[in-house]
């Protein structure tokens, strides 16, 4: 199989090399080659000898965190749809079911964007980033399942054009593209992302209504009790920890992000410090609207500031999203303001903007424009300590 | 005795380690000298092939400085000067003659070195030719005869892989290390002697007195460049000089008996060698010859003169230089390797903790390959948890790109020791400290140019 591969490479090469008719493609090229073949190349001067991770490694241990989130997003999602249509919720058929809706969405998530970074790459000649293979990976989990697969297309596109290729690539974009992709999938068509049948593939039967946690603490009056409502829904504690309940593909089980979690800082690829700090973050400014709640405001600042941290996508967000590296800021201290404040926007949009009751991926927006800004005024104290040299 | 603990750097746990014992040489046939190993030296021949030489005659000098002369390691023919690319002068070669003729110096005695004054002392090891083994920081370059230096630092170990031990280098060699202090208090205000405390308690008891300082950390902890900037920080400013250990025992075999020094003890390591040791052999001599002592393995090797991190590639046909203490063979690992990034990796090496090998503490094999591809940097700070100098990485390199100079100065681009573990741990396989490297000697230049 091996080396079947091997001479299937070497044989095509010389099209892409330098005098080949297809050189322009070279990019594309070795990009598929080094799936299969880390490059032979070698260094040339001091330091000798480089670290065994680079970048594919690096994305794809980011993959593996995410899976266990994704298969249960996909199980927990045909559950819905089958429970929906009145169908068997057995394990098999949901999983199955839940296929169904996931692979479509993936498949235009990879298919579409991995056509924006090749054009890109051949037309700017540089190889393929595999940056991609995560953000074409986030992206569907974090779209409500009804979404139309046209719709889907054109939010990855926006993502990767405008989120990080005017930018210059990844490395160069400000924004998360994934998060950009979701955002202007949520703005251009407010109808196919709000209200409580879009987390229901299928639509909401009255057997299942299909509100979403954060629905429902959004739209609570004042001074009513919303842990209790969200137990009348089927929605305590418990269910939102696991993560049987409605929502966006990947983002129900706050347990297997931790899972993830769990992954990402024992392998060093995500920085921890924002994920404690945005933990931090809600918890500090739920307990504080807490302090605030009296019966006129909105009901959601007497929710418990715990429960942000199941509802919705924040377990999801701060886990995945906010620990892209290149996105996030780049020192020590500012992960940590950076992972605070996304945490304290979460809980504030949720509570105060009911309009857009989750408020996880906005946060990570806005901070993902903060982050150089974070980054600046951490070096400028740095550096003033620093001596300078005689 | 002063104790600096280094927080940042790495130590790579490498098979293919040295053991302690020494083999002693025979002559080789031949020598040479490696004048673009010197840094910042722009030289002029003094001889030319078929000269005939003796150990400790003139070869070249600077033509920016010319008060510094570089000798020669052995007697006998010019053989063959080497001219590499904008004809630098990569390699004079000396055939050895059966029966050397050698230089005189004036030797010095102990109470001659009360007595004499500075600059006289000065003199005698610029015309030793051993002038060059000091060295000044921020720059690296050979230290200027006209300048009187705060600080001397002596580095005892360089702990990059495979480096020469103290034990092994001074082994034998202790009274001639002690005087060779002694005539180094007498160029500089003050004298650090420097090593880790916890490994040598060899040098620690036999140098007592003579080594002050105690540097906890990992390489390159024990860089004076590090030493220089953590001592700094804690109010210690002023100019700097470095030599290293094994360079004292030359000084003091210079002094002591008037001629050149001919002998080096060499760390021989990596897994391209059968059996990994230190050798004794001439200064200068080739490499082939140094590695024949170690059984080297047949294949891809490369051998690199002066350490993985921060050595050059010295080819099979080249030679040691002044500077360089240590030769490592590893494979050039020139291959693709199957579904590379999808391995379990049992024994890879790395700084992460992305493959299995992070649960297992057992040396890893490395080779010269990348590892991946370039990439744009993805800022994940890998780079900034490992320089010893407290510097930002990957934003002094953002602010060179930018053309940013003063940025970069600002952000400690002159205290960058050129420990190569940025370019070294980058995933995204940025030559952060060749960025820098090129950087630095841009402004050195420049700083010439003005002065
Ligand atoms: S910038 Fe890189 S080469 Fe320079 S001291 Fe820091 S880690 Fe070493
Ligand atoms: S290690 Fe490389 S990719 Fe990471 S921050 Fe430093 S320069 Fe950027």
């Amino acid at each position: 199989m091996q080396r079947w591969i091997r001479s299937f490479f070497d044989t095509h090469r010389p099209k892409f090399e330098k005098e080949g008719r297809l050189h322009r493609y070279h990019g594309l090229f070795e990009a598929f080659e080094t799936i299969f073949f880390l490059p032979d190349s070698t260094t040339s001067q001091s330091p000798h000898i480089r670290d065994s991770l680079d970048l594919k490694r690096f994305m794809s241990i980011v993959i593996l965190a995410i899976v266990p989130v994704a298969l249960f997003g996909i199980y927990n999602t045909g559950y819905y749809a089958c429970l929906a249509a009145g169908e068997s919720t057995a394990f098999i058929p949901s999983f199955i079911q839940g296929l169904f809706i996931f692979i479509p969405l993936l498949v235009v998530s990879y298919g579409v964007g991995f056509f924006w970074e090749a054009l890109f790459a051949v037309r700017r000649g540089h190889g393929i980033s595999e940056g991609f293979l995560v953000s074409g990976l986030l992206y569907p989990l974090i779209l409500p399942p009804d979404l139309p697969l046209w719709q889907a297309a054109i939010g990855i596109s926006f993502g990767v054009v405008i989120g990080k290729e005017i930018f210059g690539g990844t490395g160069r974009n400000l924004l998360n593209p994934a998060l950009t992709a979701r955002a202007f999938v949520f703005f251009a068509y407010p109808g196919q992302m709000s209200g409580d049948a879009v987390w229901i593939s299928g639509g909401a039967t009255d057997a299942v209504s299909g509100a979403t946690a954060l629905a429902i603490s959004a739209q609570a009056e004042p001074g009513s009790q919303i842990p209790a409502m969200l137990d009348q829904a089927g929605l305590g504690l418990f269910e939102l920890f696991v993560g049987r309940t409605p929502g966006s593909i990947g983002e129900t089980s706050a347990l297997l992000c931790i899972v993830g979690a769990l992954i990402l800082i024992i392998t060093g690829v995500a920085n921890w410090r924002i994920m404690v700090g945005g933990v931090l973050g809600v918890l500090g400014t739920g307990m504080l609207l807490n302090q605030l709640a009296t019966g006129s405001f909105a009901a959601a600042m007497a929710l418990p500031a715990y429960y942000h941290l199941v509802m919705g996508g924040f377990a999801f967000g701060i886990v995945f999203m906010a620990t892209d590296p290149v996105s996030a800021p780049g020192t020590d201290a500012a992960r940590w303001l950076y992972g605070f404040l996304i945490g304290a926007l979460t809980v504030l949009i949720r509570v105060f903007n009911p309009a857009y009751p989750e408020g996880t991926m906005l946060a990570i927006l806005f901070m993902n424009l903060f982050a150089p800004l974070l980054d600046h005024f951490v070096i400028q104290i740095r550096l003033r300590k620093r001596i300078s040299h005689v | 005795m002063k104790t600096l603990f280094i927080p940042n750097g790495h130590n790579p746990d490498l098979r293919g380690n040295p053991e302690a014992s020494i083999i002693h040489l025979p002559r080789p046939s031949s020598l040479a000298v490696v004048p673009s190993a010197f840094p910042f030296v722009k030289p002029r021949l003094q001889v030319k092939e078929g000269d005939r030489v003796s150990l400790g005659s003139p070869l070249f000098e600077d033509k920016r400085r010319p008060e510094l002369r570089f000798l020669s390691p052995g007697g006998g023919i010019i053989e063959n000067i080497i001219f590499g690319p904008r004809r630098i002068v990569t390699a004079i070669i000396i055939r050895l003659d059966e029966k050397e003729e050698r230089e005189f110096f004036q030797p010095l005695e102990n109470e001659d070195l009360e007595t004499m004054d500075r600059e006289e002392l000065m003199q005698h090891l610029v015309k030793g030719g051993l002038w060059p083994l000091f060295r000044s920081l921020p720059f690296r370059a050979i230290a200027d005869t006209k300048e009187l230096p705060d600080t001397l630092y002596v580095r005892m170990d360089s702990h990059q892989p495979f480096s020469a031990l103290p034990e092994a280098y001074l082994q034998g060699h202790l009274e001639a290390f002690r005087f060779g202090i002694r005539v180094l208090k007498k160029l500089a205000g003050q004298l650090a002697v420097y090593t880790c405390a916890e490994q040598h308690s060899f040098v620690l008891n036999e140098c007592q007195g003579v080594v002050n300082h105690t540097v906890f950390g990992r390489y390159p902890a024990q860089d004076p460049g590090v030493v220089h900037y953590h001592l700094r920080k804690k109010g210690n400013t002023g100019k700097a000089w470095f030599i290293t250990g094994e360079d004292v025992l030359l000084i003091a075999h210079l002094l002591e008996t008037g001629t050149y020094p001919g002998e080096r003890t060499y760390a021989m390591g990596g897994t391209g060698l059968a059996s990994p040791c230190h050798v004794r052999t001439r200064f200068g001599a080739p490499v082939s010859h140094l590695i024949e002592a170690c059984d080297p393995l047949e294949g891809n090797f490369r051998n690199i003169a002066g350490g993985l991190f921060r050595g050059r590639n010295a080819g099979q046909e080249g030679f040691m230089s002044m500077y360089e203490t240590s030769l490592t063979r590893i494979p050039e690992g020139k291959e693709k390797e199957y579904f590379g990034f999808m391995r379990p990796g049992l024994s890879k090496n790395s700084v992460s903790r992305t493959f299995l090998s992070a649960l297992f503490n057992r040396p890893a094999k490395v080779d010269c390959n990348t590892h991946g591809e370039e990439r744009a940097c993805i800022n994940c700070g890998t780079c900034t948890r490992l320089c010893p100098v407290e510097m930002l990485p990957q934003f002094t390199m953002k602010a060179l790109h930018a053309d940013a100079i003063e940025e970069a100065l600002a952000h400690g681009l002159l205290d960058c020791v050129q420990c190569g573990l940025c370019a070294y741990a980058c995933p995204s396989k940025i030559d952060l400290s060749g960025i820098f490297g090129s950087a630095r000697e841009k402004l050195y230049q420049e700083q010439q140019k003005g002065a």
